[in-house]
């Protein structure tokens, strides 16, 4: 009865997003002045809350979303925007509304290869330290190998279209571990080795999960053609 | 849940008070002083004008009246050389619209300096409402059938004492030992409870019904009460001490009102969205059942569904000494509910709660359309949201 | 009356809406004539105010403390601090102390074992015996 009747009411109440970008989108100062020389783009003009509300969103929204960018070599590239429309399967197409309709959702979302299986509002911490961010940087996760929610899964071949979805990120900061040593010892000699070791970690905090709507999706597809 | 004139309220708070201080600055006044030149006497002392162009109304040099008078709160020259302030206003990430005087206002309660020019009295009764409005249109469109206690405490739950102190706490402020002209403005200013000392209780309450023999109900409340369903005081000493979560309460409540003052009724709501709203909270825990198998019959047979059946879905252990008993609840062939426990009594319980949380938590999608929504420059237009019949009676 | 409530707070998921920086407030001190403090007064002098520019969240005191090694101190929202001596150190290494800092959360160093902390109930719900035909034996 009840999943009948949410799923009634899922069909009809597509929200639209908001006109008002979000607040997390807000640039950050304190990335202009770094000890290392990582971002030299001159900061977009500085965009307050009350600010927002004013100037057209479409526009907020340009300007705010380039949220990572190429800071130095080192750091590999994002993928190159995918150009051809989104091709989904028509059970893709029947079950997606139904599982954005559910309450709660996850996502397996991959960070350099690696999985992180996180909701929203959850801390990830790193296993390195990410060059180029400061606290309150928003990253978008583009990348995902599983969506789901509490019935239903949407499996990625590898990954998942990155405009299924949108799940961002905050950069909370850098936390370290406690200094580690490790003695070192070699046979027969007295000579003892201590070789300490203190790794820095970004910490992030799923900001936003969101799974768009098919109107959304496939209306992105057909712009970029 | 009450009807709110923001409009009205504000533009009460904008109009000049009848001054009890001559010629102290004040902070809000500078730019109202153009809107409201004609109805007001005052309208020349400027907030960041030098002492040249103040005009006293009793024509004495400022110099000598500041020898003699010790205020209660700050002067209005320290918030702009404060850093702490400074830091708290970056902090929030508020628009330089908002300047540090009023800033600097929201942290001096009425319990420090009782001048309602320079304490946060009237911005924390503005910023209040619309907080509460906020979050009780958030939770009535999201939950629409959320029982009126639930709503209560829910609404509580995001914007009550308790939460705003928490949430005053995480921005970094602080509170001063002792309010004072001398503190740093950067400090939550509010005159302290001693140990030992009794809570205020309120004295008697607003409600036309205060006789013992009136049960308070819970539709009476929705009239007569607060947002959270307390009694509202109806004698309320403003210069008593209190307790430092309504400190706190008054402070945050004031800070959305001087952002609504500041910089209009968008930012206002992007603000409570973004430092209220977005906070953790599981409405499931909040229910607290006393006869739950009942209530599910009631709403079954209220809805048109079949009678609910409890039927055993598992067991293991019966004889043993802790079974464990699965069972759920069937209206026909619909299940609304399942639940486990040591006892069939326990478990078909557990199923019914079950149930009654899937119905009264029942949600159209966390992003649903709120009416305030509808205040933005080309809004689609509005579709009614579900609208319940409310909660079970029995 | 029928259902009964219990009331709650929330509690906070700083990032999710609203990014607080937890790092309140930063202490500088100096001597003025000790060797050590040589690369703080430096710093002091040529970058401590664009510092200060770009992290306008923190407020920044600075103070002598005669015939001491200079130190930076750190007050964070949960209420600790954390201090870091910076003698002998140059003005970029200090800076960088100072984004340490900055960057940190103030709680005390923890060895984190799982990569992902969650307040959330679980999404695909707790697996259970009972359920799926359960275990024959």
């Amino acid at each position: 009865m009840l999943s009948r009747t949410i799923r009634r009411s899922i069909l009809d109440t597509r929200v639209p997003t908001s006109a008002l970008p979000p607040t997390f989108l807000l640039p950050n100062r304190a990335r202009y002045f770094n000890s290392t020389t990582q971002h030299v783009d001159t900061p977009p003009e500085s965009i307050y809350i009350s600010q927002l509300a004013t100037s057209p969103p479409a526009e907020a929204a340009e300007t705010v979303t380039p949220v990572r960018r190429p800071i130095r070599p080192k750091v590999p590239l994002p993928p190159a925007p995918i150009s051809e429309p989104v091709a989904l399967d028509a059970s893709v197409k029947e079950l997606l509304p139904l599982l954005a309709a559910q309450p709660s959702h996850y996502i397996s979302a991959h960070i350099h290869a690696k999985p992180y299986l996180v909701t929203a509002g959850d801390t990830v911490r790193l296993p390195f330290h990410m060059p180029g961010v400061v606290p309150g940087d928003v990253l978008r996760l583009n990348r995902a190998s599983s969506l789901g929610s509490r019935d239903y899964t949407l499996k990625g071949t590898p990954y998942l279209d990155e405009r299924i979805f949108e799940c961002r990120a905050r950069v909370m900061g850098t936390e370290a571990e406690p200094m580690r040593t490790k003695e070192k010892k070699k046979r027969r000699n007295r000579r003892i080795n201590t070789v300490k070791s203190k790794h820095k970690f970004t910490i992030l905090r799923i900001a936003e999960l969101k799974i768009n709507s098919l109107e959304d999706i496939e209306g992105s597809g057909t712009e970029s053609v | 849940m009450k009807r709110l004139r923001i409009e009205r309220w504000s533009g009460q708070l904008l109009q000049q008070q009848p001054r009890r201080t001559p010629s102290r600055p004040c902070c809000l006044r500078q730019k109202q002083a153009a809107l409201y030149a004609s109805s007001t006497r005052f309208s020349s002392t400027h907030a960041g004008a030098s002492s040249e162009d103040l005009i006293f109304e009793d024509g004495e040099e400022f110099g000598q009246q500041e020898q003699q008078t010790r205020y209660n709160s700050p002067p209005l020259e320290a918030a702009s050389s404060s850093s702490k302030l400074a830091a708290l206003h970056a902090r929030l990430g508020l628009s330089p619209n908002l300047p540090l005087q009023t800033m600097a206002r929201t942290l001096v309660d009425a319990s420090a300096d009782s001048n309602l020019d320079f304490n946060n009295a009237s911005l924390a009764q503005l910023g209040g409402s619309i907080m509460s409005y906020h979050v009780s249109e958030w939770l009535l469109c999201t939950y629409p059938r959320l029982p009126m206690t639930i709503l209560f405490a829910a609404a509580y739950a995001y914007s009550g004492p308790k939460t705003l102190q928490l949430v005053g706490k995480e921005w970094g402020v602080e509170t001063a030992a002792a309010p004072g002209e001398e503190v740093d403005p950067g400090f939550l200013q509010f005159s302290k409870m001693q140990p030992g000392q009794g809570l205020p209780n309120g004295v008697g309450s607003v409600r036309p019904d205060r006789h013992g023999f009136y049960r308070r109900g819970m539709s009476s409340r929705v009239v007569y009460d607060d947002e959270f369903g307390d009694t509202i005081s109806k004698g309320h000493e403003e210069n008593l001490p209190l307790p430092t979560e309504h400190a706190y309460a008054n402070f945050v409540k004031a800070v959305v009102g001087s952002i609504y003052l500041h910089s209009g009724s968008a930012a206002a709501k992007a603000f409570v969205k973004a430092h209220i709203l977005s906070r953790h909270l599981q409405i499931a825990t909040l229910f607290q059942f006393k006869e739950p198998v009942r209530e599910l019959s009631r709403l079954c047979a209220r809805e048109g569904f079949e009678y609910p059946v409890a039927r055993i879905l598992s067991e293991t252990g019966r004889a043993s000494r802790h079974p464990v008993y699965v069972v759920g609840i069937f209206s026909g062939k619909d299940k609304l509910g399942e639940g486990q426990g040591p006892s069939m009594q326990e478990a078909r319980t557990r199923a019914c709660v079950h149930a009654l949380k899937a119905w009264y938590l029942y949600s159209p999608g966390s992003d649903v359309r709120v009416p305030s929504d509808m205040e933005l420059r080309g809004a689609r237009e509005w579709e009614a949201v579900h609208i319940d019949m409310g909660e079970v009676i029995h | 009356m029928v259902v009964q409530a219990i009331r709650k707070a929330t509690t906070g998921q700083n990032g999710v809406g609203a990014f607080i920086l937890q790092c309140k407030r930063l202490d500088f001190h100096y001597c003025d004539w000790a060797g050590s403090s040589k690369g703080m007064n430096t710093f002091l002098r040529n970058s401590l105010s664009k510092f200060a520019a770009a992290n306008p969240a923190v407020e920044i005191t600075v103070s002598p403390r005669p015939s001491r090694h200079p130190i930076i101190k750190g007050t964070y929202i949960n209420g600790r601090e954390k201090a870091i001596c910076v003698r002998n150190l140059t003005k970029e290494q200090i800076l960088q102390k100072a984004e340490l800092l900055r960057d940190a959360n103030g709680e005390k160093l923890k060895k984190v074992t799982k990569p992902v902390k969650s307040i959330n109930e679980s999404v695909r719900g707790v697996w259970s015996p009972y359920h799926d035909g359960g275990i024959h034996v």
